[in-house]
């Protein structure tokens, strides 16, 4: 994400350097990953074949 | 990056932390209610195949109780019927056994009667027995008093015809001495009186019984006596009349002389000779044709 600002135009500079936002958007992934194995599991009990079918 | 990124990078941070928080609840609590709806469902039908087997057997049984009640209660009604016979019959049987008892007390009091009445005729026929008895024994007796009879009556015919050939006999001496007494001049009663005179009189002793005073003057006291023709005694004997001693050693006393006037076969009257009289005569006082 970039400031907003008044021209639309692209200035290339040097690529940023992860922050503590990336570390927690990790975080968040991590997370989200860990949820969805245990519903998988959960989901596998009952014979769940997955999202394709 | 804008504030506002940072603001959704944290929002979604936090609740992506909270969906894996959700999401390991879930899993940690989770229930199979698969394995729990299978269990229910064999459950179910293991209590429906029970029922139905429950359900067969209580039929079964029901029919079973059903034939069990039918059989009973036809038991029941065959019971009623004997029940009803057997009391029909009880009551039969109870009126019999009335009669009954009432022809036992009646055959025992006939029992009894005859008993009593046996027993009354056996008495009787005791007692007629020994009345038998006896009058068998005074038959037998009369029988032999008869034969004992008629031997006397026999030889009482004999006498008699004895005696009536003898009377004859002295008839005719009688009449031969009559017709001499009339050609003397005596009569047959004065020729008796002058026999017996003659005849002396037996040697005899008896007592005085009666002591008659005269009722007139002039004539004698008169006396009975206790002897008669059967002693030996005839009219015109005399007789000595005393009383004996005391027995305190009184000596006999003379008393008077009789004369017989009259006679009988047991028993004699005299006359007491005024001029022999030595004292009173008194009943109980002895006579003696000898002294």
């Amino acid at each position: 994400m970039s400031p907003r600002s008044s021209s639309p135009r692209k200035v290339k500079g040097p690529p940023a350097a992860p922050d503590i936002y990336v570390a927690l958007l990790f975080v968040s992934v991590a997370a989200l990953i860990v949820g969805c194995t245990l519903l998988m599991l959960e989901m596998n009990v009952y014979e769940w074949k997955g999202p394709n079918g | 990056m804008s504030f506002f990124g940072k603001i959704l990078v944290v929002l979604q941070m936090a609740l992506s932390i909270l969906f894996m928080m959700f999401a390991a609840a879930v899993y940690n609590t989770h229930i199979n209610w698969r394995e729990q709806a299978n269990t229910q469902k064999k459950a179910a039908e293991k209590a429906t195949v029970e029922k139905n087997n429950l359900a067969q057997e209580t039929k079964t049984q029901l029919d079973q109780m059903k034939q069990s009640m039918d059989a009973a209660v036809l038991r029941a009604q065959e019971a009623e019927a004997q029940l009803a016979i057997m009391s029909q019959q009880f009551e039969t049987a109870k009126t019999q056994s009335a009669t009954l008892q009432t022809q036992l007390a009646t055959a025992q009091r006939r029992s009894q009667n005859s008993a009593e009445e046996a027993s009354a005729r056996n008495d009787e026929a005791r007692e007629l027995r020994e009345v038998n008895n006896v009058q068998t024994g005074m038959i037998s007796e009369q029988e032999r008093s008869k034969g004992a009879l008629q031997d006397e009556i026999r030889k009482l015919k004999s006498d008699l015809d004895i005696a009536n050939g003898k009377n004859r006999g002295l008839m005719s001496q009688i009449s031969g001495f009559t017709a001499l007494l009339a050609k003397n001049g005596i009569s047959p009663d004065e020729a008796v009186d002058l026999a017996n005179a003659q005849e002396p009189p037996p040697a005899i002793e008896g007592k005085v019984r009666t002591v008659r005073r005269p009722v007139k003057l002039g004539s004698s006291e008169t006396l009975g006596i206790s002897l008669g023709v059967n002693d030996g005694l005839q009219k015109g004997h005399e007789l000595t009349v005393w009383r004996p001693g005391n027995r305190t050693g009184g000596k006999p006393r003379y008393l008077a002389k009789i004369r017989i006037v009259s006679t009988a076969p047991d028993s004699a009257v005299g006359e007491v000779l005024e001029e022999t009289r030595s004292g009173a005569i008194q009943e109980g006082d002895n006579v003696s044709t000898k002294l």
